[in-house]
């Protein structure tokens, strides 16, 4: 297993995972995101020894710390992965083809990378223009408007998020991976 | 306009001397490898057996910058440009992406792990493995 932070924060990083016993590698720069298109975390992708991806993007998580929210059992996706390792059995799901980044999106993205560069670079003015583009431009797609949530001082876990869950619910969860329901969340759970 | 340097941004982050003519960032000849991955030849933009024709005027002009726009219209790259603060993205991926998601070939990447390490992807060639995207947010 080799973890990928898609995340600007690398202090936080570090201290989130610091009894990790698996390489973590750290995407400030989305580069990841970017290439596999990766829209939402966590997101996991299957790769056999040959450098095929056998199971693109899916919404899986490693504990059942969200399932009341997310819908998402971590169980299912352990037996799956033991099933692969095993036996290289492959889930029914693995076929599904992944959707690539719109030209709206592609364009968010290059944005985003102005945004969280020119920040680096103190230039917060220009930052929060290009982070407003890009919002614009992929208002659904977590790794743009959740990650630039606490790069542009807000909460990502606040009132903000619970919108745009509502807005990315109403619009049917676009997501590049394979598709799956998720639960209503409410603003007071 | 007054930025003398370009930040690019691309597969890597690269800062070059810049030169605007009519908001047209002109980097030097002899950046544009760096800045890309791809050389500017006689023959057009080339990377090892590969090359993709420019516009003539480009590489036949005897001047020291050359205008980056037009190789990264040339390449096909989707790009964002903020000529007031001197940043240009591009889309440089755009390729690889797509044999990712319609062939299915993992394509490698270097990042930094905890320690500051450069890993490759491909460290793990010949192994299985389960990538998981995650974050703080």
């Amino acid at each position: 297993m080799i973890a990928v932070a898609i995340d600007e924060n690398v202090e936080a990083i570090k201290e989130f995972a610091k009894e990790a016993t698996y390489p973590v590698l750290i995407d400030a720069d989305h580069l990841f995101s970017d290439l596999y298109a990766v829209s939402n975390v966590p997101t996991v992708i299957w790769i056999d020894e040959n450098d095929i991806i056998v199971r693109p993007n899916a919404g899986e998580v490693g504990s059942d710390t969200f399932t009341e929210f997310t819908g998402i059992s971590c169980a299912d996706h352990m037996n799956q992965v033991k099933g692969w390792v095993k036996e290289d059995a492959i889930p029914d799901d693995a076929d599904h083809i992944v959707e690539d980044f719109d030209q709206n999106e592609i364009t968010a993205r290059l944005h985003f990378r102005i945004a969280a560069n020119s920040l680096r670079a103190g230039l917060d003015e220009v930052s929060e223009q290009h982070f407003e583009k890009a919002k614009e431009l992929a208002p659904l797609d977590f790794t743009i408007v959740r990650a630039s949530m606490p790069l542009r001082g807000g909460n990502p876990f606040g009132e903000e998020f619970f919108d745009l869950y509502e807005k990315y619910q109403n619009a049917g969860s676009p997501y590049h991976g394979i598709p799956r329901q998720t639960a209503k969340l409410k603003k007071n759970d | 306009m007054n930025n003398k340097t370009l930040t690019v941004l691309s597969d890597h982050t690269s800062v070059v001397e810049v030169s605007w003519e009519k908001s047209k960032p002109c980097i030097k000849k002899s950046d544009v490898q760096e800045v890309l991955g791809w050389e500017l030849k006689d023959e057009g933009l080339c990377k090892k057996t590969t090359c993709v024709p420019v516009p003539s005027d480009l590489t036949s002009d005897s001047s020291e910058f050359v205008d980056l726009s037009a190789l990264t219209e040339a390449l096909g790259f989707s790009t964002v440009i903020d000529t007031e603060a001197g940043f240009l993205a591009i889309d440089s991926f755009s390729s690889l992406r797509h044999s990712a998601l319609s062939e299915r070939k993992a394509p490698d990447i270097k990042l930094p792990d905890l320690d500051g390490t450069m890993r490759s992807l491909s460290e793990w060639s010949g192994k299985k493995k389960l990538l998981v995207a995650f974050s703080s947010w």
